[in-house]
């Protein structure tokens, strides 16, 4: 279990964090840019220390302004996976991997990081050097790196930015993994909410230094306590199971019964992705459309946020849903928590991450 | 250079006119000095009493002063590269300050630092530590006026070390000063052979500090450059074999710096 209980300033910004993550959890911190995610991560590592406060690990403090307690970085041996993945490039890949890990021979060593390595898929690498990796590859060897010395706590800095779209795809479910078997606490700090909603068990979201709310990702984007947190949600992510569907579609039963279907190609189980503002909300009465490319949904209002021209309304589809109209179709459906309704978007709006 | 569309034919010459023009100026010193001295003549002043020896002197005094400014330059250069603290800009101008202080004025700084009648002269007598018209005063010199190079040089080179290179080695369980040898060295190292390389150049042709605080004796403090001078008020030949022994010599030590630093250090000298 790791424990945080800290206050500091930050360049302008004040800091105040309050957070536990149980052994084998993973949180997700999300917030905008300047937020003060990666302060955190730093305070937690010991690359920083904080102005007041407390951090334990199982029970040992790290970090205790009032004890006097400052463990240096070294001695905590966080997994820490870098935004730039912090490569050594005088190294091979697997004296990277190796670095951290102690009390062994060379070739002991080699040994464990051989078997990161292979675990992560990317096994005949060893003798590489980084900057010869493609990005994917790199973060992977960072990942390898971090997890390789057996850490208590593991923590990542937006460990997906950094690559492309398909890459990123094909990292969530390996992330997810290697997270799980580690069986450390992790933490993961993002600006994208999409990203911590399929690794992280629980989000919480970061405004200006504080956290304004945490839950599990569903929780957050159903019912958002403040605009802030209904903007930095995103799109909603169901999940379900794969299967191809027809005219080349796949069609993904949702956990809660029904079936939605999507252009893009997975199988087995998935996190199903689409926009707020892809969805448009029909009032039972109204005229079913034809087109066979639409996902159709019936839903339940469990709350309207007004935000600016923009309504947001919370879905309950037994799975929970954002949808986000104007304000003027919100009043012209009289939409209100408890209303019955249909939600509408097509297939060619729903993105699928395997899971 | 690929050309842009549109690039315009007088800029391209003027621009290859200007780089010829540096080049045969730079080079043809050095050119005439090899034509001048024929190879039978270069072979005679190696025979030349005293021409062995001051070359000798110069490489011998100059390693040793590099090797001071290796082991305590590296870790200052580190400490001013990577710690923010009050007056660090007015420290870096500090040591940076010998390179432009002319040598001759160099030289009557040291001995009014550690001449025997000097700041730290008493003090230095008492501990038997004699400077002045010695060897050791040669390297005492040469160190001086040449480790500002490799410093400037160690603290650019360190300071482009990525901080997360060095935070990854701490959560990683390797302590700082582990970590200073182990990732910061290493990732420096390119920059780190520049400035070594454009150290011992200057410790090899330095001549003011030295004549002034050490002398010009031969076998004791003639290095090579005050035995050019010496002979080129007498033998103008020799002195020309002599120099070219010089250039030689220091051209292959600058040559094997930059080979140790790879091909890559070799684009990136100048950084």
């Amino acid at each position: 279990m790791l424990e945080v209980d800290v206050e500091s300033t930050v360049g302008a910004l004040d800091l105040a964090i309050r957070l536990e993550v149980p052994a084998g959890e993973t949180l997700a911190i999300v917030g905008p840019s300047g937020s003060g995610k990666t302060s955190i991560l730093r305070a937690i590592a010991g690359l920083y220390a904080p102005r007041l406060g407390r951090i334990s690990s199982d029970g040992e403090a790290w970090f205790d302004r009032r004890g006097r307690v400052a463990v240096p970085p070294e001695l905590r041996r966080c997994g820490y996976v870098f935004q730039d993945y912090a490569l050594f490039d005088q190294m091979r890949v697997w004296q990277n991997v190796a670095y951290g890990v102690r009390g062994r021979s060379r070739s002991g060593r080699r040994r464990i990081a051989d078997e990161w390595l292979e675990r992560l898929d990317i096994g005949p690498l060893g003798s590489r050097r980084p900057r010869t990796l493609s990005g994917g590859e790199r973060q992977r060897v960072a990942l390898a790196r971090a997890l390789a010395p057996d850490p208590t706590v593991v923590l990542l800095d937006e460990p997906l930015s950094a690559l492309d779209a398909q890459t990123r795809r094909r990292s969530i479910r390996e992330l997810r993994a290697a997270l799980e078997v580690s069986g450390a606490a992790s933490v993961l700090v993002t600006h994208d909410f999409e990203e911590a909603a399929v690794l992280a068990g629980r989000v919480a979201v970061l405004k200006q230094g504080r956290i304004v709310q945490i839950g599990t990702a569903s929780e957050l984007a159903a019912s958002p306590e403040s605009a802030f947190v209904a903007d930095m949600t995103g799109a909603n992510v169901l999940t379900g199971t794969a299967r191809p569907g027809p005219s080349g579609l796949t069609e993904v039963v949702l956990d809660s019964g029904p079936a939605v279907l999507s252009v893009e190609n997975r199988s087995g189980r998935v996190g199903v992705g689409v926009h707020p503002w892809e969805i448009t909300l029909e009032s039972p009465g109204a005229a079913a459309g034809t087109d066979s490319a639409q996902n159709r949904l019936r839903v339940e209002v469990t709350s309207v946020t007004v935000v600016g021209n923009r309504a947001r309304v919370g879905l309950d589809a037994g799975q929970a849903l954002i949808a986000e109209v104007t304000r003027d179709s919100a009043e012209r459906l009289k939409l209100r928590p408890g209303a019955t309704l249909t939600a509408v978007w097509k297939a060619s709006s729903t993105s699928l991450v395997e899971l | 250079m690929p050309a842009a569309i549109g690039g315009s034919r007088w800029f391209r010459a003027i621009l290859v006119v200007s780089l010829a023009l540096a080049l045969v100026f730079l080079t043809l010193p050095v050119l005439a000095i090899f034509v001048e001295a024929s190879p039978r003549q270069l072979i005679s002043s190696l025979g030349e009493p005293g021409a062995t020896e001051a070359l000798w002197l110069s490489l011998k005094t100059s390693m040793i002063a590099i090797a001071i400014i290796i082991v305590v330059g590296t870790p200052a250069a580190y400490l001013l590269a990577t710690r923010r603290f009050r007056g660090r800009s007015a420290v870096l101008t500090m040591v940076e300050l010998p390179l432009v202080v002319p040598p001759a004025v160099a030289g009557i700084g040291l001995l009014a630092a550690l001449g025997p009648t000097g700041l730290l002269g008493p003090a230095l007598g008492d501990a038997g530590v004699e400077l002045v018209l010695q060897t050791a005063g040669v390297v005492v010199a040469l160190t001086f006026v040449s480790a500002p190079f490799y410093l400037r040089q160690g603290v650019a080179a360190f300071e482009t070390v990525e901080r997360s290179l060095l935070d990854a080695s701490r959560t990683l369980g390797v302590g700082e000063a582990l970590t200073f040898v182990r990732v910061a060295i290493p990732s420096a190292r390119e920059g780190l052979l520049a400035g070594l390389a454009l150290a011992w150049g200057r410790a090899l042709g330095e001549f003011g500090a030295t004549l002034m605080f050490a002398g010009s004796y031969r076998g004791v403090t003639q290095t090579a450059p005050l035995a050019i001078y010496e002979r080129f008020g007498t033998n103008f030949t020799s002195a020309l074999a002599l120099s070219a022994l010089l250039i030689g010599a220091s051209g292959a030590l600058l040559l094997s710096v930059k080979l140790l630093g790879g091909a890559r250090g070799f684009g990136n000298a100048g950084g």
